[in-house]
């Protein structure tokens, strides 16, 4: 990096500073200190966690939902990371993210190990036990107990028996352990959790709504307070890309980080509006159009089939020996040697990259001749993939 | 003296009464306690410990942790034990445990449907029999038909007494949550009304009738009908009267609305990517593709607006009118509606 011996070097290195700072401050895992846009969400945890910790406070429940990046995560911690500062040890907080656990069960020994500060080894079984002897009593002396669990989804087992037992901890009041389910659906303990675990969870709802375009520009642009490497444009316009899909502020942060990395690399002095545009359009590229580009001649090919055979018919569905048919004669054109042994190979190379799908053997589907298929991208996006291959070196 | 939960009088007296007479006789006996969840099933149940306190000892099992037999016979051995204590190697036969006992006891199975598997569900419903009329039964779950199901499996010839618990209606939930509250005049009587009325009309769940207006007073000390039905609201309204959509979402849904609307055929993801992609050329929308679109459908999914069933047709969670709302676009809707999709 340091080989231009050009006059403007140090210049060079004021914006790259500027920039470099920029990026750190873009990190995600760099957890702000202020949650601009949820002042609602933070004033009703707050006091909720006020109540339950309060000297008569009760066991409780509370159900958080809200999109992904809607700041759930983050503000539920920041709101406990404060009252922890305010009231020091009379509460004991327990953050527990589901998909990070292995086994869900694992879930019963964190905790048990986060309440007795125990570091021996201990078993699934016995953990749960204790808790659920723990939570059965009262005892005044110990403090009230909160647990986060993030990503509940990721508790469900079949039977919920897991679920069950967690929030039929906070239906013994003067137990005073108090749960705080995170997820994304809106209606999970009504649409997924059966009826005894929604009755236990009741009736203390929130949800973090997507953030509009707005709003994004108003949190970054507060979290990049004292910079003046970006346009207001620019953030503006990442906002409303995002803001117009799903609302998610960690994409937004995405984009313009991949911005300033760009502006970086073509030394720029600021962040503009065509390193954002390049930005989106590299996210946008989506994974499955870099699995069509590491398909081999033949898988071209018969990727180029199931496309045709989709459009001349207007079917969906079509049967392995309709796809062989047109793969065969794009094979001739092309000089290829096709033949059913690499075709059916190929299937499953694309079945595995989900840009085809083929459908469950049934008994009557054993024949591979009769198999069912369908495309596994929207006709129109198998159409632009093709095009893109056709002249590869337009951009 | 112990009494009944108020409204539960009868499914009271009827276990006590029948244990006594059990025991005076010296016959097996065996109950299955059924009813929607919050209908005081396990909190009678507990009453009843106390009031035949002075002719049994009992043992409280919840099932859902508790599901197999080694985990059962244990706590019946060690009912008050700490679970610290571990007991190697086999737990004694049940006809040991019944031999050792000095009262009968009463096993309470909570959430028996839990039970690892339906042999040993069966399986306890005959230990009176089988084992020793000492041990008296009670079982405990949500399904009214349970030991109907098993029952022609079960044999016995004495079949367990059912007690179904029914819902609680708008009265009796008017007292359950004044005696919880102890203060009723916090309590506005409308409000109250109010509550009793809704729970009563969706489930008779006692539980749930008491955290609405524990939740309501954490709004403000005395709640009025405001606050108890926004709580309410936040539950039982449609999801959608709370979602918020993204553009591009709302684009999505509209296509669903217009394509279900006419065609009796399935709608699939596929067909209505390729609908949502030409409807977006038409009102010169920006389409976004794979990755943003799926991220723009699954906004649409975790709303509950729509699902896609097993096999792969998309089913609308919502009826018309209330799509149009969640849209909240009438322009953009009339625009769909007037393409050739
Ligand atoms: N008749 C009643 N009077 C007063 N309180 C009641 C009454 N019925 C139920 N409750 C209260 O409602 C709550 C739920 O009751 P309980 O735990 O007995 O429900 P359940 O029928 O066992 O439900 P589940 O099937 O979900 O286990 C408890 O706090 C209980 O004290
Ligand atoms: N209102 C906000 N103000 C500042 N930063 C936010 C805000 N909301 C979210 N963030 C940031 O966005 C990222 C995603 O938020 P997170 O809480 O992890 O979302 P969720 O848990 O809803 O998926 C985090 O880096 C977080 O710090
Ligand atoms: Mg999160
Ligand atoms: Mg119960």
């Amino acid at each position: 990096m340091a080989k231009s011996k050009t006059p403007t070097r140090a210049a060079n290195k004021e914006v790259k500073n500027l920039i470099e700072d920029l990026l750190k401050k873009l990190h995600t895992s760099e957890v702000p200190e202020d949650l601009p846009c949820r002042g609602e969400q933070i004033n009703k945890i707050e006091k909720f966690l006020r109540s339950v910790i309060s000297p008569n406070g009760e066991s409780s429940a509370m159900y958080i939902s809200g999109v992904p990046g809607t700041g759930k995560t983050a503000t539920v911690q920041t709101v406990v990371r404060r009252l922890e500062d305010e009231v020091g040890p009379t509460f004991k907080a327990i953050y527990i993210n589901a998909m990070e656990l292995i086994d869900p069960k694992e879930f019963f020994v964190r905790v048990y190990k986060e309440i007795t500060q125990d570091s021996k080894r201990v078993g699934i079984t016995t953990a749960r036990r204790h808790l659920n002897l723990l939570f059965q009593s009262i005892d005044r002396k110990r403090p009230p107990i909160i647990i986060m669990i993030d990503e509940l989804d990721h508790m469900c087992t079949k039977r919920q028996e897991l679920i069950y037992d967690i929030f039929n901890w906070t239906t013994n009041e003067r137990a005073r352990v108090t749960v705080i389910a995170i997820a994304n659906t809106l209606d999970l303990p009504e649409r997924m959790l059966s009826q005894r675990i929604a009755s236990r969870l009741g009736s203390n709802r929130l949800t973090f709504e997507p953030y509009t375009h707005q709003q994004i520009q108003s949190i970054i642009t507060a979290r990049l307070s004292d910079t003046t490497a970006f346009d207001d444009q620019v953030v503006e316009l990442a906002g409303r890309k995002v803001a117009a899909i799903s609302g998610d502020l960690r994409k937004a942060i995405e984009i313009l980080r991949r911005a300033a990395e760009l502006a970086l690399d073509a030394k720029a002095s600021r962040v503009s509006l065509e390193h954002v545009q390049s930005s989106i359009a590299e996210t946008q590229s989506s994974i499955r159009m870099g699995y069509f580009q590491s398909l081999s001649e033949h898988g071209i090919e018969l990727f180029r089939a199931a496309t045709t055979q989709v459009m001349t018919t207007g079917v969906e569905e079509f049967r392995f020996y309709e796809l062989f048919k047109h793969y065969l004669s794009f094979c001739a054109g092309q000089g290829l040697d096709g033949n059913e042994l690499i075709a059916r190979e190929i299937i499953c190379t694309l079945s595995s990259m989900r840009l085809i799908i083929v459908a469950a053997t049934t008994a009557h589907s054993h024949n591979w001749w009769h198999r069912k298929m369908q495309l596994g991208v929207p006709l129109q996006e198998a159409l632009d993939f093709l095009k893109s291959y056709k002249n590869p070196d337009s951009p | 003296m112990v009494t009944a939960l108020k409204g539960r009088e009868k499914e009271f007296d009827t276990i006590c009464d029948n244990v006594r007479k059990a025991i005076a006789t010296s016959q097996p006996i065996t109950f299955y306690l059924s009813g929607l969840p919050g209908t005081g099933k396990t909190a009678t149940v507990y009453r009843v410990i106390e009031a035949l306190s002075d002719v049994t000892t009992s043992v409280f099992i919840n099932c859902a942790s508790v599901n197999t037999l080694k985990d059962l016979t244990t706590a019946l051995i060690s009912p008050a034990e700490s679970p610290k204590k571990k007991t190697r190697g086999r737990p004694p036969s049940l006809a040991k445990i019944a031999e050792a006992l000095s009262k009968p006891m009463l096993v309470i199975l909570d959430e028996i449907d839990h039970l690892s598997s339906s042999t040993l569900l069966y399986s306890v419903f005959r230990w009176p029999q089988e084992v020793s009329w000492k041990l008296i039964v009670i079982g405990i779950a949500n399904s009214i038909d349970l030991t109907e199901r098993l029952l022609p499996k079960l044999k016995l010839t004495i079949p367990p007494i059912t007690l179904p618990f029914a819902p609680y209606n708008k009265d009796q939930l008017k007292d359950i949550i004044a005696e919880k509250l102890q203060d009723e005049n916090s309590m506005d009587k409308t409000s109250l009304e109010l509550c009793a009325r809704k729970i009563a009309a969706v489930s008779g769940d006692a539980r749930s009738a008491v955290r609405v207006i524990k939740q309501a007073k954490s709004v403000t000390a005395t709640p009025t009908t405001r606050e108890v039905l926004g709580v309410l609201n936040s539950v039982y309204a449609s999801p959608l009267s709370r979602a918020r959509l993204p553009l591009q979402s709302q684009v999505l849904l509209a296509v669903c609305l217009r394509i279900s609307n006419n065609k009796k055929t399935a709608l699939t993801r596929f067909a209505l990517y390729n609908a949502y992609s030409k409807a977006c050329t038409e009102l010169n929308i920006p389409a976004v593709k794979g990755d943003d679109l799926e991220t723009a459908w699954g906004n649409i999914e975790s709303q509950s607006l729509a699902s896609v069933d097993k096999a792969g047709r998309i089913r609308l969670q919502i009826d018309a009118s209330t799509a149009r709302s969640v849209i909240a676009n009438s322009h953009m809707i009339s625009q769909i509606d007037d393409l050739n999709l």
